[in-house]
């Protein structure tokens, strides 16, 4: 495979992870959205935060995922999109981790606010890190469609 | 090599810029749609009273076991826990009571008669319900408390006392909670509060019917379940609980 090609089908794999990168994002912030007030509870159940900081990250957070979601699927600012996108999943990993090894018998509330929704476990630690892990993925064909200068500067 | 490490450090500049836009344009969405909104921040509260405005808290509880508290409630019937959000009404009264507190009782019957009441009419059956929460109050103490008083609506016990966390510090029962949809459709919009007795008939069933058709805020709340002639301190004798 020339060159060329390699590069168009690197390319279309950027396109379709932003897009599935974007959509789960978008995905998980537009109940958050619509219930500010449901995914305020969902935070205040990992009991790690405190409560002064929850309404605020109940307002700010969901938004944050949509429009990095809907920056990454039209291609903007995407080495921050995806660091971002990493970033969040880093910490949801977290919270998870912790919960757990709290015992804490609590939903994600990490796609769905219904509190009979699954409880936390290592299935959803583990659904996370197939996540970031696609998250990961982006970096590899972002240093070879978009390297920062440095790298281009070896490139050459 | 100057050349270089000026381009690494514009990239970098130009990296951090785009980060700050993120979240610039995050915030600034979620600041402004938050405005928009009847019931904006705060939703969870430091031990603080709730109050006409507020949000009651989506905690969830284990949804009554009997079918037709269920079906009365509204309450999906796959789900074990439920919030208020799952509450299938236009106006719900939230009566927090004790089924020993005498007071209570005379509520407690008050309200049994505004059920039948608004159950007889269709205009307002299904949109005006009304859910006791029996705190401290066993499963047991609850059911022979509706049988000897024959309350007909649904009652909760809460035996753990649970309910004071959510409502907060300072009630005394009967503690009266009026909640209705937000503009978004949410059931959990308190528009009201109302400390001690309403037992005359009249006075609560017009009260309830008028918080159902004004708009939220419309409505002098202070005035609302007052007796005709009553006096501000006539109807604050009455004899206090509080177990809170």
């Amino acid at each position: 495979m020339g060159a060329d090609q390699s590069s168009e089908l690197m390319e279309w794999l950027w396109r379709l992870l932003r897009v599935v990168l974007g959509g789960i994002l978008i995905y998980a912030s537009v109940e958050k959205i619509i219930h500010p007030e449901q995914f305020a509870y969902a935070i205040l159940n990992y009991k790690f935060f405190p409560a002064e900081s929850v309404n605020l990250l109940a307002l700010v957070v969901p938004w944050l995922e949509f429009t990095v979601g809907i920056f990454l699927i039209a291609g903007i600012f995407e080495w921050v999109s995806v660091t971002v996108y990493n970033g969040l999943m880093v910490v949801f990993m977290a919270l998870i981790a912790i919960s757990l090894a709290r015992g804490l018998n609590i939903s994600c509330g990490c796609f769905s606010l219904d509190p009979n929704a699954e409880k936390i476990n290592l299935l959803t630690f583990f659904r996370d890190s197939i996540m970031l892990l696609l998250g990961l993925c982006a970096y590899p064909l972002l240093f070879h469609l978009k390297p920062p200068p440095s790298v281009k500067k070896k490139q050459q | 090599m100057s050349t270089m490490s000026e381009e690494a450090r514009a990239w970098v500049t130009k990296q951090v810029i785009a980060f700050i836009v993120v979240l610039g344009i995050s915030t600034f969405l979620a600041l402004s749609v938050n405005m928009l909104r009847s019931d904006s921040l705060p939703w969870v509260y430091e031990r603080k009273t709730l109050k006409a405005g507020d949000m009651f808290p989506f905690v969830p509880v284990h949804a009554p076991k009997d079918p037709m508290s269920r079906n009365y409630l509204g309450l999906p019937s796959d789900k074990e826990l439920v919030t208020i959000a799952d509450v299938e009404a236009d106006l719900l009264v939230l009566e927090i009571l004790n089924v020993y507190c005498f007071s209570c009782q005379g509520q407690a019957l008050a309200l049994n008669d505004i059920y039948k009441l608004i159950e007889m009419r269709p205009h307002l059956k299904g949109r005006i319900k009304i859910l006791g929460v029996a705190f401290r109050n066993t499963r047991e103490q609850v059911k022979e408390f509706k049988k000897e008083y024959g309350i007909l609506f649904p009652v909760m016990p809460d035996p753990e006392g649970k309910v004071e966390a959510l409502i907060g510090p300072g009630i005394h029962i009967p503690f009266s909670l009026y909640i209705r949809r937000n503009a978004s459709g949410s059931m959990g919009l308190i528009i009201g509060t109302h400390e001690g007795p309403v037992e005359d008939r009249q006075v609560l069933f017009d009260g309830l019917v008028t918080l159902l058709m004004k708009e939220p805020g419309s409505v002098n709340f202070d005035e609302l379940f007052k007796r005709k002639g009553e006096s501000q301190a006539d109807s604050e004798e009455w004899p206090k609980t509080n177990i809170f």
